[in-house]
């Protein structure tokens, strides 16, 4: 029999999809590209965020859903299996990368918890702007917060593939019904023509500029939870026969599908209640902008507190869906080194509860971990597409992508496509280089104590790929053989 | 405001009836031992 009917799989083909929508959709999509596109020209960033949409994110699912679904192990396993043991270290990247931003992301899901409960009892706007924040973030609630956070996803992972999916069979339906009604809501406000003028009118002058293009290849990396090995990770659950092309272009745009109801939403509301502040508002940072800014909107709006209560419950379930995806991939992770699952589990809450501290009570240890692991994403994109370069493209797309049961077969200009994704990720890397160093010079960039220096970056990326190679041998040693991957001699 | 909400919501509409379309003839079940 082979290993891969063996593994449960998902029911269909539709609560594959959604599992893997709650994945990708997370508060990236509701506070980070409402602002990154306000503050890069509205309707000219959203063209190159359009066209990075077909460069970078599916072809990067593609790859996972097809190493996932071949290989039936989580990302060590999967590129060991694909490109030889010897390898197995870029596995590893990718798993320690996802697992460092999960240690700071339950923290994000605790703010949205706290937030969510200080609207449904009317604690917030509160008498004074960000007060409620001043005294929540980085205080002892926080890390209560981030337990309770962290605990549902864990509980959810513990139930294993069935538990996933009913958690994403509640979370995903309510949460793209809750995003379509607050941005119903957001273009019925007065003045939200305004907003929708800002976010779909394009400056085709504007497009001159590399750092929209830059911006929208950023906000496409980070977003649709591309090249992450979350989707490699849930791909494991793919039923034999299923399809990996349209499902990969269905993620893609499903994703972006939300993040341009989350643009509306926000952007028709800031330029509804509050069109003199919209620069100041967009500028405040995602933190700013949504603990800030967000109560400050919907309590100026009728039926606020409602609309304040749904906001941050879309804002929920979008990170306990991202949140859990994790929790599973680092189980995964442990599991295909021959750790019992339910050991395994136990181990990641442990270690994400412990690790997760810093975070919560210190704001510069949070911005620190969030700016050094996104990079660390650009980096995991580029493993998949050398890896899949390394294997040969053509090979790859021939034998796991136009497998059985695919929909559509692909042509060649799929292996355009892959070396396209590593060309934008050298250039991303490089493009963050030189900007880091021309923003805040040598000596400044190169302290590894600054949270947002380079030298910080250098120096943890150097200490877990310094440790991911060391470890190598024992990593490449697989839990058992993939017949399914493996090619006849 | 056509353009790119036609290319993203329009393209995902199309994806999605596509998808159900094939779905539906789709033999599912797992390949025998058998099967290469």
């Amino acid at each position: 029999m082979r290993a891969s009917e063996r593994a449960p799989a998902f029911t269909s083909r539709w609560m594959m999809l959604l599992v893997m929508l709650g994945m990708a959709v997370g508060t990236g999509n509701i506070w980070r590209f409402p602002r990154i596109a306000a503050t890069n020209g509205g309707g000219t960033f959203l063209i190159p965020w359009a066209v990075f949409l077909l460069s970078w994110s599916v072809p990067l699912l593609l790859i996972e859903f097809a190493m996932g679904k071949a290989a039936r192990r989580g990302p060590v396993g999967a590129f060991a299996t694909l490109i030889g043991e010897r390898w197995a270290w870029m596995g590893a990247w990718v798993v320690l990368c996802a697992t460092f931003i999960m240690f700071y992301y339950s923290v994000v899901a605790g703010w949205c918890l706290r937030y969510l409960a200080a609207a449904a009892t009317g604690e917030l706007p509160g008498g004074e702007p960000g007060a409620l924040w001043e005294s929540y973030a980085g205080s002892g609630w926080a890390v209560l917060t981030m337990a309770v956070s962290l605990g549902i996803a864990v509980w959810v992972v513990a139930g294993g593939v069935r538990g996933i999916e009913r958690a994403a069979r509640v979370m995903m339906p309510t949460l793209l019904i809750l995003v379509v009604v607050l941005a119903i809501r957001a273009v019925t406000l007065p003045g939200a023509e305004r907003g929708l003028a800002f976010l779909f009118t394009p400056d085709l002058a504007g497009l001159g500029n590399s750092r929209v293009w830059l911006e929208a290849l950023t906000q496409n990396a980070w977003d649709t939870g591309a090249g992450w090995g979350l989707a490699l990770t849930y791909a494991i659950y793919m039923r034999v026969r299923e399809d990996t092309t349209v499902n990969a272009f269905v993620l893609g745009f499903g994703n972006n599908s939300v993040s341009l109801l989350a643009g509306i939403m926000v952007l028709c509301t800031v330029f509804s209640i509050r069109p003199d502040a919209a620069s100041e508002i967009v500028g405040a940072g995602n933190t700013g902008l949504t603990f800030i800014w967000v109560p400050q909107l919907f309590a100026a709006m009728p039926a606020g507190r409602l609309f304040m209560t749904l906001f941050f419950l879309a804002l929920l379930f979008a990170a306990l869906t991202s949140l859990i995806s994790m929790v599973e991939l680092a189980t995964r992770a442990l599991v295909d080194r021959g750790i019992a699952r339910g050991k395994a589990i136990a181990w990641v809450a442990a270690a994400g509860f412990v690790m997760g501290i810093p975070s919560a009570l210190w704001m510069g240890f949070f911005e620190n971990q969030d700016n050094v692991w996104g990079v660390g994403l650009l980096v995991s994109g580029l493993f998949f597409a050398i890896a899949v370069l390394r294997y040969g493209v053509d090979r790859f797309r021939q034998r796991f992508v136009n497998s059985a049961g695919s929909d559509v077969a692909i042509g060649r200009w799929w292996n355009a496509a892959v070396w396209l994704v590593t060309v934008e990720a050298v250039v991303l890397l490089a493009w963050w280089f030189s900007q880091t160093l021309s923003e805040q010079g040598w000596a400044a960039s190169l302290d590894p104590f600054v949270p947002w220096s380079l030298g910080t970056v250098v120096l943890q990326f150097a200490v877990v790929l310094g440790l991911c190679i060391a470890f190598n041998r024992r990593l490449g040693r697989l839990a058992g053989p993939v017949e399914a991957v493996r090619e006849e001699p | 405001m056509a353009l790119v909400c036609t290319y993203v919501w329009g393209g995902l509409l199309l994806l999605v009836r596509f998808a159900m379309r094939k779905e539906r003839t789709k033999d599912v079940t797992p390949p025998g031992p058998w099967e290469p």
